[in-house]
C-alpha cells in the first residue's frame, strides 16, 4: 500500500458522492433556503423582501410576532441568528439525518455485492481501509452538503442584510459529528446484513431509539434537579422499580452515543448561553422548561453533565461500532 | 537451481461453514499444486470443484483455511504478493458511478501504480479492447461484453506477473474473443503466467499450454494439453472421390473402417497408414487430408471426471 492507494480510495469516495442522485437532489434543494436568505434582507431600519420590492418596519414585526427584545437592533440580530441556525441546522435535525442515512446506507452493502467485492478486495489494500473509505465517503457527503448550505446562508445574510454571522459555521462540525455516529451504525449493519433496506431501517430505528433514551434521561434529570431545588419531600423515596428504571436509563445514557449534545457543545463553543439552546427536548409548563438539563451542561461541569464525558463516550461508541464492522469484514468469506 | 514456484499449495483445505441447519461444505480437500512461471494454465473442473475457492484463498479473499498456500514465495493473501497479481473475477461488477477510464485509473492505483503511469497505459488498453469510444461513459451504460473487456483491462493494466482470468470470454462476441486470445498469447510471450478458468474447453485447448483439473477440491490431473489429449490411434482421411468399393480397396489394412461423406476414419499404425496411401493412390484417388485423431480436451475432461466419480 502506498500514497497512490490512499489517493485512489479518496477519489473513489468523491466520485461515489458526486454521482449520488440523492446528493444531487439535496444539493438543488439546498439552493431553495439559500435563495430565500438572499431574498430577505434584515436591514438596520426595516425588513426588505426581494431586494427592496417590499419593506416592513421592525415595529410592525415586533407587534405582530411578540418578539421580546430590548431594542430593534437586538431584535434584528436575534431574527438573523435564529433564522440562520434553523436553516443551517436542518441537516443535523431528525429529517435531515434520516435523509442522509437513506442516501448513504447503500455504500457498504453495494461494495460487498457478489462480483464487486472480489474485484475490489483482491487488490493489495487492507480491508480496514476499504471499510474506512466508505465511512469517509459518508462524511464527505454530509460535509459537502452542509458546507454548501452553511456558506450559502452566511453569504445570503451578509449580502442581503449586511450582517456577518460566522457563528453559523459551527453548525458544520455539529452536523458531521451527529451524522458520524449514525453513519457508523449504518456501516455496521451494512456489513452484517449486506442489505441496504436493513441498514436504512435499523439505523433510523437506532437514531430514534437513541434519541428517546436521552430524552427520557433528560427529563429524569430535570425532574430530579427541580425536586432538589424545591426540596419536594413528596417525591422522596422512589420505589425500587423506579430506581431500577433510573439506573437502566443512566446506564443506557452513558453507554449510548449522544449526538444530540452536539447542539449544546456548538452553542457553548460559539459563546451562546447554554440555556438558550434548550437541549434535545423541552416541555414548557407555565413558560418554564422542565425537560432539559442543557443549562447544567458544560465543559467544566460535573462528569454527569460534562461535554467532555459526552464527547468521549460518543467517540468511543462510534469507534467501537467501526471496530466491530471491520472485524466482521476482516473475517468474512468474500 | 530450480526456480521457486509462483504458486505452491500443499494440503490446502477450505470448508465453508453452512447455516445453522446446513452441513459444512468442503470446497478444497487437501489440495496439492505447484506452478512455475511462464505458462498459460487452464484451470478446469465441474461446478463446485474448488477452482474459484483456490484463487480466492491465494488472493486473501477467503480466510480460515488449513494447509500451506504460498504465492510468489509469500503467504497467501500477502499484500506484496497480491500487488503482482491481476484478477478478473467471474461476473465481476464495477461501481456504476465510475467511467471506464476512471475504473482503470482507480483500480490500477489500488495495485500501487501512479496515476500518471496509468494514464499513459489506459488508452492503449481501451483501444486494443475496442472500448476507447466509451472511455468517458459511466460503467452503468456498458453492455456485458464491454464490461468484460473493461474487466480484462483492469486485470492487466498494472502489468502483473500472474493473472487469473475467470471466464474471460463470457458475454464477449467472436471478434472480442479473438482479441482476448491474442492478448493471452502476448502475455505468454512476455513471460506472464496466466490461469484461465473457463467452461469453454475448446477455447482452453486453443490457448493453454498446461491444464489442471480439479474435482471435489482435489487435484485430479495435471499436464500439458498434449498429455491430456493423447492420440486415439484413429486416423481421419479425406479423399476425393470416395470410391464405392472402399472396403474392398482397404481390405486387410487397419481396423474399424468407418466411411463418411468426405472419406473415412480408420484405426491404423504408421505402417498401415503407408499401405492405405499406396492403395488409394494406385486407384488414382486424391488424398486431401490425413489427421490423426486425438482425444479432445472435452472428452478427456469428461472421462477424468466420470472416472473419478466411479
Amino acid at each position: 500500500m502506498n500514497a497512490h492507494t490512499l489517493r485512489a480510495l479518496f477519489l473513489d469516495a468523491i466520485y461515489q458522492v458526486l454521482d449520488n442522485r440523492v446528493f444531487r437532489v439535496l444539493a438543488v434543494l439546498i439552493l431553495l433556503p439559500v435563495a430565500s436568505v438572499f431574498c430577505v434582507g434584515f436591514r438596520e431600519d426595516e425588513l426588505v423582501l426581494f431586494f427592496g420590492v417590499k419593506a416592513y418596519s421592525y415595529d410592525t414585526l415586533v407587534e405582530t410576532f411578540g418578539i421580546t427584545a430590548s431594542s430593534i437592533g437586538e431584535a434584528r440580530v436575534i431574527l438573523i441568528e435564529n433564522a440562520a441556525d434553523i436553516i443551517a441546522g436542518f441537516l443535523s435535525g431528525s429529517l435531515g439525518m434520516a435523509v442522509m442515512i437513506a442516501a448513504t446506507a447503500f455504500f457498504v452493502p453495494r461494495m460487498l455485492e457478489k462480483g464487486a467485492v472480489e474485484t475490489l478486495f483482491h487488490k493489495p489494500v487492507p480491508r480496514l481501509l476499504f471499510f474506512l473509505s466508505r465511512y469517509v465517503a459518508g462524511l464527505v457527503f454530509v460535509a459537502l452538503l452542509c458546507t454548501a448550505l452553511v456558506s450559502g446562508v452566511y453569504a445570503g445574510f451578509l449580502f442581503s442584510s449586511g450582517y456577518s454571522y460566522p457563528g453559523v459555521f459551527w453548525e458544520l462540525p455539529g452536523a458531521i459529528y451527529a451524522f458520524g455516529v449514525v453513519h457508523a451504525v449504518s456501516m455496521l449493519i451494512g456489513v452484517w446484513s449486506r442489505s441496504t433496506p436493513a441498514a436504512i431501517l435499523l439505523s433510523i430505528f437506532f437514531f430514534v431509539g437513541n434519541g428517546c433514551v436521552h430524552t427520557a434521561w433528560n427529563m429524569k434529570e430535570s425532574l430530579a434537579s427541580r425536586r432538589v431545588a424545591t426540596e419536594d419531600s413528596e417525591t422522596e423515596g422512589l420505589s425500587q422499580l423506579l430506581e431500577g428504571v433510573s439506573f437502566a436509563l443512566d446506564t443506557a445514557h452513558f453507554v449510548l452515543p449522544k449526538p444530540g449534545d452536539a447542539d449544546l457543545m456548538v452553542e457553548s463553543l460559539r459563546g451562546d448561553a447554554p440555556e438558550s439552546g434548550g437541549g434535545a427536548f423541552r416541555v414548557q409548563t407555565n413558560g418554564e422548561s422542565i425537560g432539559s438539563v442543557g443549562h447544567l451542561m458544560g465543559w467544566d461541569a460535573e462528569p454527569r453533565y460534562s461535554f467532555v464525558v459526552s464527547l468521549l463516550s460518543t467517540l468511543a461508541f462510534t469507534a467501537g461500532l467501526l471496530f466491530l464492522g471491520w472485524r466482521k469484514l476482516a473475517r468474512a468469506d468474500l | 537451481m530450480t526456480p521457486e514456484p509462483i504458486i505452491h499449495v500443499r494440503g490446502l483445505t477450505k470448508v465453508y461453514r453452512g447455516g445453522r441447519r446446513a452441513a459444512a461444505t468442503p470446497a478444497l480437500d487437501g489440495l496439492d499444486l505447484s506452478v512455475s512461471s511462464g505458462s498459460v494454465f487452464g484451470l478446469l473442473g465441474p461446478n463446485g470443484a474448488g477452482k474459484t475457492t483456490l484463487i480466492k484463498v491465494l488472493l486473501g479473499l477467503v480466510p480460515r483455511w488449513k494447509g500451506e498456500a504460498r504465492l510468489f514465495g509469500r503467504d497467501a493473501g500477502d499484500s506484496a504478493a497480491r500487488s503482482r497479481v491481476g484478477y478478473l473475477p467471474e461476473a465481476h461488477r464495477f461501481p456504476t458511478y465510475l467511467t471506464g477510464r476512471q475504473v482503470l485509473l482507480l483500480y490500477g492505483m489500488l495495485s500501487g501504480r501512479s496515476a500518471g503511469w496509468l494514464r499513459s497505459k489506459a488508452d492503449p488498453w481501451l483501444q486494443r479492447l475496442n472500448i476507447l469510444d466509451a472511455a468517458d461513459t459511466k460503467v452503468r451504460e456498458y453492455s456485458k461484453g464491454m464490461q468484460q473487456r473493461l474487466g480484462l483491462a483492469q486485470a492487466l493494466i498494472h502489468e502483473p506477473e500472474l493473472v487469473f482470468l475467470d471466464e474471460p470470454t463470457d458475454g464477449v462476441d467472436p471478434v472480442g474473443r479473438a482479441v482476448i486470445r491474442e492478448i493471452v498469447e502476448d502475455l505468454r510471450a512476455s513471460g506472464t503466467t496466466v490461469f484461465i478458468n473457463s467452461h469453454l474447453l475448446m477455447e482452453v485447448e486453443q490457448i493453454c499450454d498446461r491444464v489442471v483439473i480439479l474435482s471435489r477440491g482435489k487435484l485430479l490431473r495435471e499436464g500439458t494439453v498434449a498429455d491430456l489429449t493423447p492420440k486415439t490411434g484413429l486416423v481421419s482421411i479425406e479423399i476425393d472421390p470416395v470410391p464405392d468399393d472402399l472396403e474392398q480397396i482397404l481390405a486387410g489394412v487397419g481396423a474399424g473402417l468407418a466411411p463418411n461423406e468426405r472419406g473415412f476414419v480408420i484405426s491404423a499404425d504408421d505402417e498401415a497408414l503407408d499401405e492405405i496411401v499406396d492403395r488409394l493412390r494406385a486407384r488414382e484417388v486424391s488424398i486431401r487430408t490425413i489427421s490423426p485423431r486425438r482425444l479432445t480436451l472435452e472428452e478427456s475432461f469428461i472421462e477424468s471426471i466420470t472416472g473419478e466419480e466411479r
